[in-house]
């Protein structure tokens, strides 16, 4: 029994020495082919009306596009965008600022990679009302995407500066007309913290997403009105930003779960992306 | 004179009554002989072992010189009906014990009790005695049966000790998905779908250390009976698979106790006889944590303390009142235990920095279950088993760590309390009849709640009751000696959305040859409540979060199709194939998009589909013993793509789905588990197992997100671009783990110490891949240099030596 047992330790040190403890790292090469991708959003406030072409990058275009400061190279620049609505049809115009850096350069970077811009403000966007998007690009190959703007989520309470607790604010209740056609609404709660050095508006709700009215401000609101670095202002502005199902989706897309499991949903025919539209609404409201 | 006539009249008058009287004692006589030997006793009892008297299943039960017998059934029970009168000889038959013989005389329509007690032997006997599995052979109906028994189990050499579901995992149709988790996927089924019984009563969550260990202790296993599909009516509210798992009744002759200490933990069992019964004891404790904190901790600096163990607890007493009524009481407890204290750092009124309190973070998951049993036979056509069951899982984590918004406190719980009652009806030797009664009330409770933020699981509450009310009627009938049909129908009422569901179910099993079955079954499952568990995150199944299907989906159902071939050739070598197709509709699966505070997002629905053929190569006896099986398996799903707003379902947006193989979906496996016992006292174990790659879904590329804010400006971030959902597959899984042990003695206590090697070729089999997307880094200049993409493979168990040993005494 010994001598078979050695011949058996010996088998074990043969096959242990033909492996290493932990495989080695290799090379990661996906045979990936990217595809356009476009982000639209529409509104009937100002600000929005715009569409980002672009195509999606290769694993090792990213470090490149991340390193070198080149995240344009892969913007879109030659597609023919357009907003349709009814019979109308207004063309967006792709826009590259040449303004780089400053302390604008974190918000405005997107500005500078290049957008199409509704610049004639000729697009008139009606809640309610179904528009569609159409993207050609130089190979013919088009996009298409449609959205329903949701209606206005008119503020009914607070009332335009409507007095509030600063020590019990879970007591107001906001509400608004809601949509049923609305997939989700954005909450914010702007208040501006003021110190000697400066004054930081902040939004209180952070990313707080409500389906229906109405919404009471988290109780956490107190802790944060105990701010021991500074006061915050007398007044503060509530606003609600109501989806359409197409962006709420997306956005949803990117958190939770779902942004770990990082799947793309695709929302348009024809290619990635989306094609969104928000609508809003906001008080002032005076704390006390 | 008159004296005389008198005496002559009466004298004929007597004689005339007398024959008359004589007449009729004749016909009586006559009428009860003829009633004698036209009536048909019948004979009815138990088998048992003769050392400890547990009842041994699948035993065969002759009477000589008659075509007349049965095999007992899995309460050991057997019943012999339409025995003419006459004086027989009764004789029991079961592999690895000696056959028992008794004389018995069958007078009228008398039924005889017969228990036979059995002694196991190793002398091989000369006799021809069929073994459990060819007395299942002949008496089973459906294919996907097969009953492991404890010899099977520890025949497959396990991580650090020998595991229920890890030698499950061996069977075909039977897929583990990694190393760290014993969960099991049967037959394109994921583990919500199983329904994993202990002595009849549920089990919600059966592991341990997050799913490395099955929660069942080895020692206190008797049997274990495992339906991969078309199971029959008495089974509900699962659709894939059963496992049944019987426990031992406790040595009702003798003191008896055997444990083991392993790397893991220490096991001890006990058995005692007790008047008119037994009692058994088994219970499970990892002991690390006393190692660690009383005899390695003073010795290092540090304050950790190791935090965690598990612990099961297995208790049961019978009392047998009467030869036809018997009572068992028996429980199970286990837990896992993780108590995690730190010190909490902090500044003090004083503004010192120093030690302020104490960060705690305490999780506690595990099973309790409490169950009456009470067997009666009614007649001996008529035999009953009625049981009173609680069982509890649950589930609590929390944690204070001084920060409000950051502690947690979660729990989930479930609540059982069920009242079923099996009665089986030997009408005649042609119809086999079970029926019975299945009552169930589960409370669940489900909740998350992190800093001020609740989420509550049940449309806004923190708990949910479910009521379902069985009935289920089931006839095997054997048409002709070539061809038997088992046909039932399990009906339910589900309480919550009102659900009433037929499960109408059939088996066929037609004897081609002696030795060759032709099977097939087909029938109808459905399943009232499933797991929260998202499959996309199912690496590890650390704990099942049960919920109740209510009014929102309809109950999970699935269509089992199976046929199977089975084949002996000869009393020792079992073959079999078998192939299925299943088609399963209302699925669900989490949806990854779904609001915490929005009930109506929380699942996606579709269907499935899963096919397959299956081989298994079993020896039973000999030296040498084990089985060589082959899978082939397809498994599709087609679920609704997940969408953030469900609450929107109009013409503009009509679903979509997508199709993929879940992350199961493991097309090949080949397993070989092979013992060899030479006479001596060594023994030697090995497994091996191929199994082809499971889908992944990869990182193929990047993309933008942008994200605008209330005025319209855009915050922009980089978020990775996946391939589509499982598209690819991890490279194929392979290893080989050997055992070997040997019987000896010391201080008259038996040991046998064991000796094993896992994944003894070091094979690096792929968890999942770390990719490192972006490989830029900096030379000694500080320019960039731009590499390639890596990944690397995080590997299961490597090659790991793990030893321990058995006792009794």
């Amino acid at each position: 029994m010994l001598k078979e047992l050695n011949w058996i330790a010996l088998l074990f040190l043969f096959l242990f020495g033909c492996n290493g403890f932990e495989p080695k790292e290799e090379i990661y090469e996906p045979n990936y082919k990217p595809q356009i991708i476009v982000f639209s959003l529409i509104s009937p406030e100002k600000g929005y009306n715009y569409a980002i072409v672009e195509r999606t990058l290769t694993l090792e275009e990213y470090d490149r596009a991340l390193y070198s400061g080149n995240s344009a190279s892969s913007i879109v620049k030659d597609a023919v965008v357009k907003i349709i609505h009814g019979q109308d049809a207004v063309q967006l115009t792709f826009h590259q600022s040449q303004n780089m850096g400053g302390e604008d350069y974190y918000y405005n970077d997107y500005f500078s990679r290049g957008i199409y811009l509704d610049k004639e403000n000729e697009l008139v966007v009606k809640p309610g009302e179904i528009y569609r998007l159409r993207v050609e690009l130089a190979d013919r190959k088009i996009i298409t995407g449609t959205t329903r703007v949701p209606g206005r989520p008119e503020i009914i309470t607070p009332e335009s500066y409507e007095h509030v607790s600063k020590h019990h604010p879970n007591r107001f209740v906001i509400n608004w007309r809601d949509d049923a056609e609305t997939a989700a609404y954005q909450m914010y709660f702007f208040l501006t913290l003021k110190s000697r050095y400066y004054a930081l508006r902040s939004n209180v709700f952070e990313n707080y997403i409500a389906t229906k009215p109405p919404v009471t401000p988290p109780e956490f609101l107190t802790e944060r009105f105990a701010n021991p670095y500074g006061s915050y202002s007398d007044t503060a502005t509530v606003k609600v930003m109501a989806m359409d199902r197409n962006y709420y989706d997306y956005k949803r897309s990117n958190s939770g779960f779902a942004e770990m499991t990082g799947t793309t949903f695709n929302l348009l025919n024809g290619g990635l992306g989306v094609f969104g539209s928000v609508s809003l609404d906001s008080v002032n409201v005076v704390l006390e | 004179m008159h004296r005389k006539v008198r005496n002559k009249i009466t004298g004929r008058y007597f004689s005339l009554l007398i024959s008359r009287k004589m007449k009729l004692l004749w016909f009586l006589f006559l009428l009860l002989l003829s009633s004698s030997l036209f009536a048909k006793g019948s004979l009815k009892g138990f088998v048992k072992d003769r050392a400890n008297g547990e009842t041994i299943s699948y035993a065969n039960i002759v009477i000589k010189g008659t075509s007349l017998g049965d095999v007992s059934d899995e309460h050991g029970y057997y019943v012999i009906t339409k025995i003419p009168p006459g004086h027989y000889t009764v004789k029991a038959m079961m592999m690895g014990y000696e056959s028992g013989e008794k004389e018995i005389t069958i007078f009228g329509n008398r039924t005889i009790t017969l228990d036979f007690d059995l002694k196991k032997t190793t002398i091989k006997m000369q006799e021809v005695v069929k073994t459990a599995e060819r007395a299942r052979f002949e008496r089973q109906i459906q294919p996907g049966m097969m009953q492991m028994t404890p010899r099977d189990i520890r025949s497959v050499p396990a991580f650090v000790e020998a595991d229920l579901f890890r030698s499950l995992q061996m069977l075909p149709g039977v897929v583990t998905r990694t190393d760290f988790s014993s969960a099991l996927y049967i037959r394109g089924g994921n583990p919500s779908e199983n329904l994993i019984l202990l002595d009849d009563v549920r089990i919600y969550n059966p592991y341990h250390l997050g799913g490395v260990f099955s929660t069942f202790n080895t020692d206190a296993i008797k049997n274990v009976d495992l339906s991969v599909g078309g199971f029959p009516p008495r089974y509900g509210n699962a659709v894939s698979s059963v496992i049944a798992i019987t426990t031992k009744e406790g040595n009702s002759k003798r003191f008896e106790s055997r444990g083991s200490i392993s790397l893991l933990s220490s096991k001890l069992t006990l058995e005692h006889p007790i008047p008119h019964g037994s009692i058994l004891l088994s219970g499970r404790r990892t002991y690390f944590d006393y190692i660690y904190n009383t005899a390695i901790r003073p010795h290092v600096n540090g304050s950790f303390r190791f935090p965690y163990y598990f612990y099961d607890l297995h208790g049961k007493i019978n009392y047998e009142f009467t030869p036809n009524s018997k009572i068992t009481l028996s429980g199970f407890y286990g837990d896992d235990v993780l108590h995690i204290v730190n010190d909490r750092w902090g500044y003090d009124d004083a503004n010192n920095y120093r030690v302020i309190g104490k960060d705690i973070t305490d999780i506690r998951l595990g099973n309790r279950s409490t169950t009456l049993k009470w067997r009666y036979i009614f007649s001996p056509k008529l035999f009953a088993q009625t049981i009173f069951a609680t069982s509890r899982f649950r589930t609590r984590f929390d944690t204070n760590v001084g920060v409000i918004d950051d502690n947690v406190d979660a729990k989930d719980v479930i609540y059982d309390l069920t009242l079923k009652s099996d009665l089986t009806y030997f009408a005649s030797d042609k119809h086999e009849i079970k029926f019975g009664l299945d009552l169930m009330r589960l409370d669940f409770t489900l909740y998350f709640k992190v800093g001020p933020i609740e989420w509550l699981a049940y449309r806004g509450k923190k708990s949910r009751q479910a009521q379902f009310y069985s009935f289920y009627l089931q006839d095997d009938w054997k048409i002709s000696p070539l061809l038997n049909v088992q046909s039932g129908v399990r009906f339910t009422y589900y309480n919550l959305g009102k659900y009433f569901r037929p499960d109408p179910r059939v088996a066929l099993r037609y004897r081609l040859q002696d030795n060759i079955n032709l099977k097939l079954s087909c029938g109808i499952f459905n399943q009232f409540f499933y797991t929260f568990n998202p499959e996309d995150f199912d690496y590890i199944r650390l704990v099942d979060l049960w919920f109740p299907i209510d009014e929102r989906y309809k109950p999970i159902r699935a269509v089992h199709y199976n046929a199977g071939f089975e084949y002996w050739l000869n009393d020792d070598y079992r073959l079999s194939i078998e192939g299925y197709y299943k088609d399963y509709d209302h699925l669900l699966d989490l949806n990854e998009m779904g609001r915490e505070d929005v009930d109506i997002d929380d699942f996606l629905t579709g269907w499935g589909r899963a096919a397959g053929l299956e081989f298994l190569f079993k020896k039973q006896q000999g030296k040498i013993y084990g089985w060589l099986a082959y899978s082939l398996a397809f498994v599709e799903k087609t679920i609704q793509l997940a969408r953030a707003s469900s609450r929107i379902e109009n013409k503009n947006f009509p679903r979509e789905y997508q199709t993929f193989y879940p992350n199961y979906d493991r097309r090949h496996t080949l397993t070989l588990v092979a013992g060899y016992q030479p006479e001596s006292k060594w023994k030697f174990n090995t497994r091996f197992t191929f199994a082809s790659g499971l889908p992944e879904t990869p990182t193929v590329g990047w993309k933008v997100y942008y994200e605008p804010d209330d005025n319209g400006n855009i915050y922009a971030d980089y978020r990775p671009v996946k391939a589509p959902k499982n598209s690819e597959r991890l490279p194929a899984y392979i290893r080989w783990d050997v055992s070997v042990s040997r019987k000896g003695k010391l201080f008259g206590l038996s040991l046998q110490p064991f000796f094993q090697i896992i994944n003894v070729t070091n094979h690096h089999n792929i968890f999942f891949y770390d990719y490192s997307l972006s490989s830029v880094e900096w030379d000694e200049q500080g320019n960039i240099i731009y590499g390639k993409p890596k990944r690397q493979g995080i590997t299961m168990f490597p090659i790991l030596p793990t030893i321990g040993v058995n006792f009794k005494f």
